[in-house]
């Protein structure tokens, strides 16, 4: 039988962040010694402070975890300086075999390599997901995927999202045990006799006619449909905006249309587009920055607004499919990777009511939950990892006893 | 498809997009007044709630730290910090300012602590700057130094708002500051234009702080006032106590004096009686002399009340304590009373059922009760209602009588009327002998003296309360039944011996005029008299007459040893002998001997020689029953 328990602490000391937040996650183990803990804090916090107090308080478990824009815990999306949630689990026959690959941004293949040959060192008889937390200001997220999905002996689900900062977009940190790294993928391989369901939903409405990128390199977009690409959006931007900053823009992003032409038709939106938004504008060039690659010239793309109704909406029928998928049981425990935008930026200080809520409320409000605001989602898509943004990523454990 | 149709489509199409293009930015542009106005109504909710808090608040601190979690909650700012520093009457105890912090402790984690933060403020008030307000190149300037001053960037600090005191002093500050990496969205940037807002909610803990002094001055005068009430309150009660005291010490004082008056009277009451009797008996019926000797024993015999009266006001009356019946006596009164008060007034007896018994003396009761029912009677010219109550005592009976007792060892017996009450004035005064209200001829304002004097010398307690035109109620709370002391067994009465049986009878009195008028008395109803003015004197005279005495007669009061002295000593050789004491007062020696020598039979002064003549009578035949039992 899986336990956990959730903790979260919004103390500015870490060390004694960490020491509430794990004392509420073992509260509920009964006594039990936690197996893993997973662990996400915001940026500007002491990292090494948290994990050293973690391991005091919890000596037999792996930690792993990463760091975010904004923690979520329970019914809480905290986004402030100073956040963190942790969930200890134990468990007798649900396994956590946590890795750290550092070089991603330097060469996110190898690390993706680099991964699956961990993972499948491992031999794990039952895989069930392998979550990902890759560095979300270094590497080429696609590519690191790609690499990943080929070179893993079996097929798994791959999703996670990329660690994020206090949207300085400065350094971010990738977290094993009791060691802190930057440009890094944190991964932890779960395995065992359980169950895993999945669900994403970006809630976004396309707009406009299908368009297509005509220059791209290295993850800037020069041009769609020969256009300068930030002229393309200023079309749909209200007043004189000149830079990404501006209220509008986080209306605004970019839907990657990654269904196989044959299928196309067939595929709702959710299935079919990868919402991707634009973190860097080059103002002499009209470009547009767009992190975790992927948007190569020829791509088929479409401008989309973000519809805060139907981002609850879509959020909750993930939810609802991933009850359906677990029948009926309650989940043993639920992690949620949701975009940094979709948090304050867009709802102000209820976030949690537009985000965490609805999920929580068919999913189970006790359940224990925890997750952090990503700077890229990664959840399949048509069939693949994919580095998505303006997403979230769901994913509930059940027991299989 | 031809060429024509496909540019038409292609034409349309393009409207349509532009359509969509115009409505997104639409979209936004509603998004963003939706967005402001929700801020803008969060903003004064927040205003109103910092206000409603601070509503009563004595403690600065509790101001600091809404004002705290408001900027936080507002604006997009990672630690506010809120500074108070004392004002010229008020000081934190430990000299250091109040201080609050959101999120707790961040401010103290930051380069410039808290202190760098106050001296920031305070220069900047010097200065009257505040951030943000100063637009331009010097606001810009002045956020700069303020933010240096900090120990922050100038983007990191968000807000830097003295405050001032009513009498413009520097009086603490508001300062925020963001985190200084963190660069974009988030909460609502700060900027110039929240002045407006920010100015309104300094405005608002300016307010706050300075009604938390004049609240915690306030509750202080308050408590201040409700001390020296609470004084003034035992002042008063001390006056009261004293005045009561100095009152009944002033009762006492007249009584004393009252007592030895009546005392001399009595003795002077007792020879004009006795040798009214004397001359009434000579004086052959029919003779107009007679009639007048007559008025002589009868205007005696009514100054002999007046002294009973006086007596028993001077607490000097001879008490015969037993267990009284309340409500028996009560009722017994009254309707010897109905005939007293006559038909206008109703008079009502209102009874606990189950009343404890009363101990104390029966007669002296039954005439207190008497002067008040006739004082009620007076009361109310035109009729109404007397009430005799009976009941137990309660607190409210120890409260009115002033003095501490416990009340379950108390009972009630109250006298009410309607009638038309007293004045503060005369109420003070009633317990006063010869103070009365009625004129000389129908009152002596003794009925109410004689009242106080016996319930006081019964160990018991008097109240009045009175109202003019509503009526007065005296209540008599006297001691009940003393566990232990027992019923008083009823005397039997002996037959009395026969007057003049030969008996030898030896009367001691000190004052030659008493002396002859008991001599006399007792010559005449022909027993054989021995006289003797002191004990010593006695004990001669005794021996002289061959040592046969039947019964000694003896004032209490004498020379060296007393009257019981003396009884005691003769009893030594007669047993037997009976004694008949006669007292002007029951002084407490009197008491004491009697304890110890045994029961003596006293008689009161002043006594007509009737009054002498059967007494001696009843004892001597007691001492006959005694000696021959079965004889009657
Ligand atoms: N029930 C009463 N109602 C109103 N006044 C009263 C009452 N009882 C007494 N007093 C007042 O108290 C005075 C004193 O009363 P007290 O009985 O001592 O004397 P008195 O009635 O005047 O004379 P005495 O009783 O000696 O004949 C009265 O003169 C009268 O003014
Ligand atoms: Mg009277």
């Amino acid at each position: 039988m899986v336990r956990s328990g959730v903790g979260k602490s919004t103390l500015v000391d870490s060390a004694s962040a960490a020491r509430e937040a794990i004392g509420r996650a073992l509260a509920p183990l009964a006594g039990a010694s936690p197996r893993f803990v997973w662990v996400f804090a915001t940026a500007p916090h002491d990292h090494p402070a948290i994990l050293a107090a973690l391991r005091e308080a919890a000596p037999g478990a792996r930690l792993a975890g990463c760091s975010g824009e904004g923690v979520i815990a329970g019914e809480a999306s905290e986004e402030r300086e100073h956040a963190l949630a942790v969930l200890a689990i134990a468990s007798p026959d649900v396994f956590f075999e946590p890795f750290l690959i550092d070089g991603y941004g330097a060469d996110p293949a190898a690390a993706g390599r680099a991964l699956a040959a961990q993972v499948a060192a491992v031999k794990a008889d039952r895989p069930l997901a392998l979550f990902v937390f890759p560095d979300g200001l270094v590497g080429d997220c696609t590519v690191f995927l790609d690499t990943l999905a080929e070179a893993l002996p079996c097929s798994i689900p791959v999703l996670g999202g990329t660690a994020g900062d206090d949207m300085a977009f400065v350094r971010t940190y990738q977290f094993l045990d009791e060691r802190v790294a930057s440009g890094a993928v944190a991964a932890v391989l779960v395995h065992g006799a359980a169950r895993i369901a999945l669900a994403t939903s970006h809630g976004c409405v396309p707009i406009g006619l299908e368009r297509h990128i005509t220059r791209a390199r290295g993850g800037w977009l020069d041009e769609i449909d020969g256009r300068a690409a930030w002229l393309v959006f200023k079309d749909y931007l209200d007043g004189d905006v000149d830079d990404l900053n501006a209220e509008g823009v986080i209306h605004l992003s970019l839907a990657d249309d990654v269904a196989p032409e044959s299928a196309a038709a067939a595929l709702d939106d959710r299935e079919r587009y990868v919402i991707r938004t634009p973190l860097g504008l080059d103002k002499e060039r009209n470009a547009l920055f767009f992190p975790g690659g992927g948007l190569a010239t020829g791509r088929t793309v479409r401008i989309v607004r973000r519809d805060p109704d139907r981002i609850r909406e879509s959020a909750e029928r993930c939810a609802r499919r991933i009850l359906e998928a677990a029948r009926g049981h309650a989940p043993a425990f639920v992690l949620q990777f949701d975009c940094a935008g979709r948090g304050q930026v867009l709802f102000g200080s209820c976030a949690a009511d537009h985000i965490v809520r609805p999920l929580r409320t068919v999913l189970g409000d006790s359940v224990p939950w925890v997750g952090f605001h990503t700077y890229g989602e990664i959840a399949p898509v048509a069939g693949r990892a994919r580095y998505q943004n303006y997403t979230v990523a769901l994913c509930a454990l059940f027991d299989d006893a | 498809m031809p060429l024509a149709e496909l540019e038409r489509l292609r034409r349309e199409n393009a409207t349509l997009d532009e359509q969509v293009k115009l409505l997104v930015r639409m979209e936004q542009r509603f998004h963003r007044a939706r967005t402001e106005h929700e801020r803008e109504l969060a903003r004064i909710r927040t205003l109103g709630d910092l206000s409603l808090a601070c509503i009563g608040v004595e403690d600065p601190a509790t101001i600091l730290e809404c004002a705290v979690e408001v900027m936080r909650a507002t604006f997009d700012v990672d630690a506010a910090l809120a500074i108070c520093v004392g004002d010229d009457e008020r000081r934190p105890n430990d000299g250091a300012p109040w201080v609050a912090c959101a999120p707790p402790g961040a401010w103290e984690a930051s380069e410039a602590g808290v202190d760098a933060a106050r001296r920031a403020a305070e220069r900047a008030f010097d200065a009257s700057i505040a951030s943000p307000a100063a637009t331009g190149e010097a606001g810009r300037a002045a956020h700069a130094a303020l933010a240096a001053a900090l120990g922050l960037e100038p983007a990191a600090l968000v807000a830097c708002m003295p405050l001032a005191s009513p009498s413009g002093r520097f009086r603490g500050a508001l300062v925020a500051r963001r985190g200084e990496r963190r660069a974009a969205f988030h909460r609502e940037r700060l900027d110039p234009k929240h002045e407006p807002f920010l100015m309104l909610m300094r405005a608002h803990l300016e307010r706050a702080l300075e009604s938390c002094t004049l609240t915690r001055d306030l509750r202080e005068r308050g408590r201040e006032l409700a001390a020296a009430n609470a004084d003034l309150a035992a002042s008063l009660e001390e006056l009261r106590r004293a005045q009561e005291l100095l009152q009944s010490q002033k009762l006492q004082a007249i009584g004393q004096l009252a007592g030895g008056v009546a005392h001399d009277f009595n003795n002077l009451l007792t020879v004009i009686l006795g040798h009214a009797e004397f001359a009434r008996m000579r004086i052959p019926a029919g003779s107009p002399a007679r009639d007048d000797v007559v008025q002589v024993i009868e205007a005696g015999n009514r100054a002999a009340t007046i002294t009973q009266q006086l007596l028993a006001f001077g607490r000097k009356q001879r008490l015969t304590k037993e267990v009284v019946d309340l409500n028996e006596l009560a009722s017994a009164t009254g309707r010897m009373l109905a005939r007293l008060i006559g038909e206008r007034i109703q008079l009502k007896l209102v009874f606990q059922p189950d009343v404890a018994s009363a101990y104390c003396d029966r007669g002296q009761l039954e005439q207190a009760v008497l002067n008040l029912v006739v004082n009620a009677r007076d009361a109310m010219p035109n009729g109404g209602e007397i009430r005799i109550v009976t009941r137990a005592a309660t607190a409210t009976d120890v409260e009115r009588c002033g003095e501490e007792f416990d009340p379950t060892r108390y009972v009630v017996l109250a006298v009410e009327d309607d009638g038309v009450g007293m004045p503060a004035e005369v109420r003070a005064h009633v317990f006063e002998p010869f103070f009365t209200t009625k004129g000389l001829a129908s009152g002596a304002g003794l009925g109410l003296a004689m009242v106080y004097g016996y319930v006081k010398q019964s160990q018991g307690y008097v109240s009045v309360e009175s109202e003019v035109g509503r009526g007065s109620t005296f209540t008599l709370v006297l001691p009940t039944e003393r566990p232990g002391e027992g019923r008083v067994a009823p005397r039997s009465n002996p037959a009395p011996a026969a007057v003049g049986d030969g008996s030898t009878i030896l009367v001691v009195e000190d004052d030659p005029t008493l002396r002859m008028v008991a001599v006399r008395a007792i010559g005449e109803a022909g027993w054989t008299v021995i006289e003797a003015e002191s004990a010593d004197a006695a004990l001669t005279a005794v021996e002289k007459h061959g040592g046969v005495v039947d019964l000694l007669v003896a004032d209490v009061v004498l020379p060296r040893a007393d009257g019981v002295e003396l009884a005691n000593r003769l009893r030594k050789r007669w047993p037997a002998l009976p004694v008949l004491l006669i007292s002007g007062y029951p002084p407490e020696r009197l008491e004491a001997r009697r304890a110890l020598a045994g029961e003596h039979r006293l008689l009161a002064k002043p006594f007509t020689c009737d009054q002498l003549v059967a007494e001696a009578q009843a004892l001597l035949a007691e001492a006959r029953d005694a000696r021959e039992p079965g004889h009657t």
